[in-house]
């Protein structure tokens, strides 16, 4: 039988703005300018709870406070979880497949998302550092760290 | 005469606060939330572990640039490990907010509720207007390439045609608000314009020119809300909900009555009939109607039946709706003047329903003689009204 809906009539359409220019919020800047700068990452510090925590941004997420500080973190990481990347958003096998994995930090709460590098066999509880572009190629990106790598 | 409905527990609101309300902010949506929930929550005496709900309001996601802008914003709304709902009915998205937030108390399920709307508008490029050209009827209308404005322009025709209103009439609206943002300290377009200005301003899509319109905001407000146990231990000025009421027109634009707002006539006696209110020009002290253009201040009046059809811009020639006029609409300064980040615009309203009713609103107090103050916003595809009246 034949395809019915082939006969009918399409309309073309999109949907989404051209682009956006996101905000990045006050102290997440100075999270960034960190990274770019001094090659360091840095967690939000919560002087009411006394929490630290990723991802940096100017409220308490567990005492509802205003927070206005960033502090130094231990940079070695841990591997919390990780998976092995083989296809991209669309189902298109990549060329290089990669490990995807979400790193925590001593004494912080939340992590971050990022790439393993330097690695054959990744395991959970792996200890990892960042590893950072050239201070001249940074921006103020979380790209300007390359990847993470086995202590 | 109140009707019988079945609610659990009678709603006060008892904290409110907002943010400025401005072009562009330095701070994230989260941000923003974070600062009108905290804001709020201070003037209540509360604190974040008081809080057993969350209610976020907040316009389409492609203004943020996020989706589930309503899970986006929960750690900055207090509502991490909380039971926490998105609202959204588009520009009526912020009373709506405070009506959700209502039933989740007046249904027995809460005590103490968070209600926070938030919207961030310089995200989008290269304007937020482009945005909306996703609300149309992708067969029948977005061919050819409507906006807002363009529709209002043709809703404002025809409600000036209908009834014979000058645009002279209409301006008195936008220079009445932008004057009494002059007293609100988180105005964004506050000032003292004259008809004139208003009729000499650029047309943008005639008859609608540059002044007859609210600008492009961001910015968040929120309410506490809590039942009736709670608010006699916390407070000895509650300011309660005594009525709520929403209602949508056809979902074509081309299915509607432009020159009256049928629906917000329905909307409003849902609410009249909770509170309890027979004649809403002689029982409200105050209202906070709906005005993102001067004409729709005029428009809703008439739908909530404070003035009767075609006669709203009498009243406001007559000086009814001034702040010291028998019946002051949108004391506050309105969209107009406060400004138009489209959630917290309404959230906006229903915060100086508080602040009026508490006699905390400074310059821009009005008297509270009978009791009752009233907000209202509009939107969805244009066809939605949310209306809430509070008691002192």
């Amino acid at each position: 039988m034949e395809n019915r809906t082939s006969r009918l009539l399409r309309y073309p359409g999109d949907m989404e703005a051209e682009s956006y220019l996101y905000t990045v919020g006050p102290l997440a800047e100075q999270f960034l300018l960190s990274i770019k700068n001094e090659g360091k990452i840095k967690a939000a510090y919560c002087k009411n709870c006394g929490r630290l925590f990723l991802p940096v941004r100017s409220f308490c997420t567990f005492c509802g406070k205003e927070v206005n500080e960033l502090r130094e973190i231990d940079q070695e990481g841990v591997v919390e979880s990780f998976s092995k990347v083989k296809l991209d958003s669309f189902g298109k096998e990549l060329k290089e497949p990669f490990y995807l994995a979400y790193i925590k930090f001593r004494n912080v709460e939340g992590g971050l998302l990022h790439k393993l590098g330097e690695v054959k066999e990744p395991k959970i509880g792996m200890k990892v550092k960042p590893v950072f572009k050239e201070s001249k190629e940074r921006i103020g990106s979380l790209e300007d760290i390359l990847y993470f790598r086995p202590i | 005469m109140k009707t019988n409905i079945n609610i659990k527990n009678r709603v006060a609101i008892v904290g409110a606060g907002m943010t400025l309300f401005r072009r562009r902010l330095k701070e994230t949506p989260q941000e923003l939330a974070f600062e009108a929930s905290r804001v709020a929550l201070d003037s209540a005496g509360l604190d974040v572990k008081d809080v057993e709900a969350v209610v976020i309001g907040s316009a389409p996601d492609a203004f943020d640039g996020f989706h589930m802008k309503g899970e986006h914003l929960s750690d900055g709304s207090m509502g991490y490990m909380k039971p926490v709902k998105r609202v959204f009915v588009g520009g009526a998205t912020g009373v709506f907010t405070a009506i959700a937030g209502w039933w989740h108390i007046a249904s027995g399920l809460y005590d103490i509720v968070l209600a926070v709307a938030e919207e961030k508008m310089s995200n989008a490029r290269p304007h937020p207007q482009g945005l909306f050209k996703y609300i149309w009827d992708p067969i029948v209308e977005r061919p050819l390439n409507p906006n807002l404005i363009w529709i209002f322009a043709m809703e404002m025709h025809r409600y000036m045609y209908k009834y014979n209103i000058k645009k002279e009439d209409i301006a008195l609206v936008s220079v009445k608000n932008k004057r009494n943002a002059l007293d609100h300290p988180a105005a964004q377009a506050a000032a003292n314009i004259s008809v004139d200005d208003v009729l000499k301003s650029e047309v943008l899509v005639w008859p609608v020119q540059r002044l007859d319109i609210s600008p492009v905001s961001e910015g968040a407000a929120a309410v506490v809300l809590v039942s009736e146990r709670v608010a006699r231990k916390i407070t000895d000025s509650p300011v309660w909900i005594e009525g709520v009421g929403w209602n949508l027109d056809s979902t074509h634009w081309t299915s509607r009555e432009l020159a009256y707002p049928k629906y917000l006539e329905e909307a409003g006696n849902m609410a009249y009939r909770m509170a309890g209110i027979e004649n809403p020009r002689k029982q409200l002290d105050f209202a906070e109607v709906y005005d993102p253009f001067d004409y729709k201040e005029l428009h809703h009046m008439e739908g909530l039946q404070i003035a009767n059809k075609g006669e709203a811009p009498k009243l406001t020639k007559e000086g009814v709706t001034q702040r010291d006029g028998d019946l002051p609409i949108c004391p506050s300064g309105g969209l107009l003047g406060v400004g138009n980040p489209i959630a917290a615009a309404g959230m906006m309203k229903v915060c100086e329903l508080f602040w009026q009713h508490r006699y905390e609103a400074g310059k821009r107090q009005v008297r509270i003689k009978r009791g009752y103050g009233l907000a209202q916003a509009w939107g969805d595809l244009m066809q939605v009204s949310t209306v809430v009246i509070t008691k002192t």
